[in-house]
């Protein structure tokens, strides 16, 4: 036994030297935060993560912090999460998640989440045909599938060709309307581009009908934008769709426009959804039928609303102060589903508050703060300790 | 298992030397780098010899491994990469050691009264020790190396640094020390698959000679198409993947075990039957 | 018994060996004799397992050729098989290491008689000592079979006489030797059995005190007319 010394020592060596490094060595090597909650419901800021780095002495190391912990995204350097790290941002949005939930086959390789449509008795996919990318066959070919959420059939055209197979086509919005079904796409040609609506009969695939929507415009310039308001949820059903207009690279003459599929009528409308008295800064919500817009400025908040069917506005229907909120500065607001989250700073730390949009009540409000046992003084978190930015990620609730 | 243990140790101490020399020269290498930088550094500090644009980085106030490390990583490299070149050549020679001259240990090994698999698995086995050990020794060097900058450097002179702070710094150790123990054992783990397709493409070449090498080339041919089949099939472009992230990444772990229980049997199955002096 | 039978051996498109037939008995010592090149030391790598059969069977005491049966049969190739930089001392404890029929007194008794150093490096050793040194490792095992390829090819006289001593004592008593050679000559007093090679087959097989008893033939003789020199 004693001649097998020093294979023995090599085994050992083998295995203490990365055990003691992977068990112990690596332990200690950055500070944890947590979002710690100063007022209201834990819960309710349980979507709110503050990213930013972490700067150490001679890098700066990305994390993430939230009510339950920091999250250094360094780490997550592995085979599996760096798989499931891909298109995340695809899958944010709360219905994806739900639909992924409800028809996992159905939604393999679906990845364009402008091409959904889901209402109580379909889920509607559009995408362009890949089949030909590498070929020099036409690019333009339309693939529908259609899934009946009772039955759980599903009915797939492929290949439908469109009209002008020549131009580069994007799919921006997709609606049913009894037994059609609308596609918004926005067509390239050359160096311009303009939107035009395609209805297709839902038994055949086939294309009914076409409708330019640069045919309706009031102004006749050749330079203009005309961009879809995107809606909360791409997938919901919305017989109307907004956009906005502007002209020329000065962005002059700027309105919205409205357009119904039900009619085929693009219209301009008197006033911009959100109104000409707007100042500043201004991030807004399309819900359905209800446009909410929230005016930032570093010491409040001033939440809006505007019904786009009876064309009520409810003007600063509420107010939030830093005053009120006991920080230094607001610096960011997003408005999602029934929440407001906006991005704070006190005295060089960073927080955030999550408010209801319907009558603008605080509900949450947490800063970021050392967890346990760190070490670090204030004024080095301060230091190191940088959370730039506001982001709000919504898990499916089972 | 007592026989295949035997071997291992036989196999080991074969390599001693070898895997002496390259800890000592990594050591040595190491060792003296820093502290030629860390005296170069203080005297800097002190304003004995000031020479501008000296350093990658500028001199901190507080001298730490890890600027210490940032500053001399091409000398910490050097001897990686000799270990690494060392140790792939390894891969072949542990076999072919084994025909050279007229000694040729193989008659040895193929009549000893063992399982002739346990030769196959005892050469793979010594081999993964062989990395393995020098790994874990570069992992040991750096608590010893930082007591060299407690030695060299005064206390009001000197910072510490975390050891993921000091790999972190050195381009090559970075990507060969993961953060995670996972990585660690998917990146290890892909090299031993490796290894084994690499000895069965060598066994075949020792079986049937010329013919063997072209059935050695197709076989690790055909190990890379199976591996990169994901790849191949969704294409790298292709954003329509009919598999969800964590299908593919079972997918992948699925066909690197293929690859390699079919190397480890193709393998065991050549030196038992096929094979030939 | 070592029964092969029928085999063929096919290298590098040319059959070495076609049809190949014979025995080897325990006790006895079978010479396998044949040109240079006439595969001798193929069929006794055949029957080591160290080259692949083409075709036919080999079977030892009627089991095929697995690992276990290594400790029953011990083969002595041409030359020395061990790494240069290995000491005597070292490549003994090596077989002491993997095979339980290895008898380390009779290795003792026999590096005395060999008068070998156990310090010495297998590298250094001379032609006449390392072969002495390679049938030692042969016949220090407690194997029932001992096969030997040209235990006699580039060996002075002299060491060639305290070979042939080997083989007379007892040490070879139950055992059943195969060996292939040249030097006939000096063998033919020992050899029972005799085995003739010629174009891949087995010529002529005999047993040398019936041929000399019956037909006044010496194994010589015999080649002669086989071989027509």
């Amino acid at each position: 036994m004693r001649r097998y010394w020093f294979s023995i020592l090599i085994v050992l060596l083998a295995a203490g030297g990365i055990g003691t490094y992977y068990l112990i060595g690596i332990r200690g090597h950055l500070p944890e935060y947590i979002i710690e909650t100063v007022q209201g419901d834990t819960k309710e800021g349980a979507a709110v993560v503050l990213s930013g780095s972490h700067y150490g002495a001679m890098r700066s190391e990305p994390l993430d912090v939230t009510t339950e912990g920091s999250n250094y995204l360094g780490r997550n350097l592995h085979l599996r999460e760096r798989l499931a790290d891909a298109g995340t941002w695809f899958y944010q949005d709360l219905n994806i998640q739900q639909l992924l939930k409800d028809h996992k086959a159905f939604m393999r390789g679906k990845n364009n989440s402008g091409g959904f449509y889901r209402d109580a008795e379909m889920v509607i996919y559009a995408e362009l045909s890949t089949s030909t990318r590498h070929t020099n066959a036409p690019y333009a070919k339309l693939e529908l599938s259609m899934l009946d959420e009772e039955t759980g059939k599903v009915a797939t055209f492929k290949s439908i060709a469109l009209d002008e197979p020549e131009q580069i086509y994007n799919i921006m919005n997709v609606q049913r309307l009894d037994n059609e079904v609308h596609i918004l796409f926005r067509k390239y040609e050359s160096h311009t581009s303009n939107l035009a609506v395609y209805a297709f009969d839902s038994g055949t695939g086939k294309q009914l009908r076409r409708i330019d929507l640069k045919n309706q415009l009031k102004s006749k310039a050749t330079e203009y934008n005309l961009n879809l308001i995107a809606n909360e949820s791409v997938s919901k059903p919305s017989d109307l769709i907004y956009f906005t207009y502007s002209e020329g690279s000065e962005a002059l003459n700027r309105k919205n426009y409205a357009y119904s599929y039900r009619t085929g009528k693009l219209s301009e409308l008197s006033e911009t959804l959100w109104g000409p008295d707007i100042g500043g800064f201004f991030t807004y919500s399309l819900q359905q039928d209800q446009f909410y817009y929230a005016e930032i400025a570093p010491d409040e908040v001033v939440l809006s609303l505007y019904h786009t069917k009876t064309k009520a506005r409810k003007r600063a229907y509420a107010t939030v102060t830093a005053k009120q909120l006991g920080v230094d500065e607001i610096q960011s607001a997003q408005i999602q589903k029934d929440r407001v989250y906006l991005g704070l700073e006190k005295a060089g730390v960073k927080g955030a508050a999550v408010l209801r949009l319907e009558d603008g009540k605080l509900l949450f409000e947490g800063f970021a703060v050392q967890a346990s046992g760190n070490g670090q003084t204030d004024e080095e978190m301060k230091r190191r300790l940088h959370l730039n930015n506001l982001v709000i990620e919504h898990k499916l609730k089972d | 298992m007592n026989r295949y243990l035997k071997l291992v140790h036989m196999e080991i101490y074969r390599f001693r030397i070898v895997l002496l020399v390259l800890m000592g020269i990594t050591a040595l290498c190491q060792m003296s780098a820093l502290i030629w930088m860390l005296k170069k550094a203080l005297s800097d500090l002190r304003g004995e010899h000031p020479e501008a644009g000296a350093y990658f980085s500028p001199i901190p106030l507080r001298i730490s491994f890890e600027w210490a490390m940032f500053n001399t990583q091409m000398w910490f490299i050097i001897p990686v990469l000799l270990c690494i070149s060392v140790l792939s050549l390894y891969v072949f020679f542990i076999w072919y050691r084994d025909w050279i001259g007229r000694n040729a240990f193989i008659y040895r090994l193929l009549m000893l009264p063992t399982a002739r698999r346990n030769i196959y698995l005892a050469k793979i086995t010594a081999l993964l020790l062989f990395v393995l050990s020098i790994v874990s020794f570069q992992l040991a060097l750096l608590p010893v190396l930082e007591l060299v900058i407690r030695l060299v450097v005064p206390a009001e002179l000197r910072a510490d640094s975390h050891i993921i702070d000091i790999i972190s710094s050195n381009q090559a150790l970075v990507e060969l020390i993961p953060r995670q123990f996972e990585q660690f054992f998917y990146m290890y783990g892909a090299g031993a698959v490796i290894v084994a397709a690499v000895f069965t493409a060598i066994l075949l070449e020792r079986s049937y000679r010329r013919l063997g090498i072209l059935y050695g080339l197709l076989y690790l041919s055909g190990c890379g198409l199976v591996v990169a089949s994901p790849i191949l099939l969704f294409g790298t472009n292709e954003s329509v993947i009919y598999l969800y992230p964590t299908e593919i990444y079972l997918m992948l772990l699925l066909l690197f075990l293929l690859v390699a229980s079919a190397s480890v049997w193709l393998g065991m199955r050549l030196i038992a039957k096929k094979i030939t002096v | 018994m070592i029964e092969v039978t029928g085999i063929r051996k096919r290298y590098r498109g040319r059959d070495v060996l076609n049809d190949v037939s014979f025995t080897a008995e325990k006790g006895e010592l079978t010479c396998l004799i044949g040109v240079n090149g006439a595969g001798k030391s193929t069929i006794l790598k055949l029957i080591m397992g160290l080259t692949p059969l083409t075709g036919g069977t080999i079977r030892i005491d009627g089991q095929a050729l697995e690992p276990k049966l290594y400790e029953k049969i011990a083969f002595v190739p041409d030359h020395l098989t061990m790494p240069s930089g290995m000491r005597l001392s070292e490549a003994l404890r090596f077989m002491a290491d993997f095979y339980e029929s290895w008898n380390e007194k009779r290795a003792d008794e026999l590096m005395r008689f060999f008068q070998l150093e156990h310090s010495a490096r297998i590298g250094s050793l001379s032609k006449g000592i390392a072969a002495k040194f390679n049938l030692l490792l042969g016949f220090a095992q407690d194997s029932d079979y001992l096969l030997l390829d040209e235990p006699f090819s580039g060996i002075d006289l002299f060491s060639r006489e305290a070979i042939t001593e080997v083989f007379t004592s007892d040490l070879m008593e139950h055992r059943g030797v195969l060996l292939t050679t040249h030097e006939i000559g000096e063998m033919e007093h020992l050899v029972d059995k005799a085995v003739l090679l010629k174009g891949g087959k087995v010529s002529l097989s005999f047993h040398c005190e019936e041929m000399r008893s019956e037909k006044g033939k010496s194994v010589i003789d015999v080649m002669r007319e086989v071989y027509g020199a």
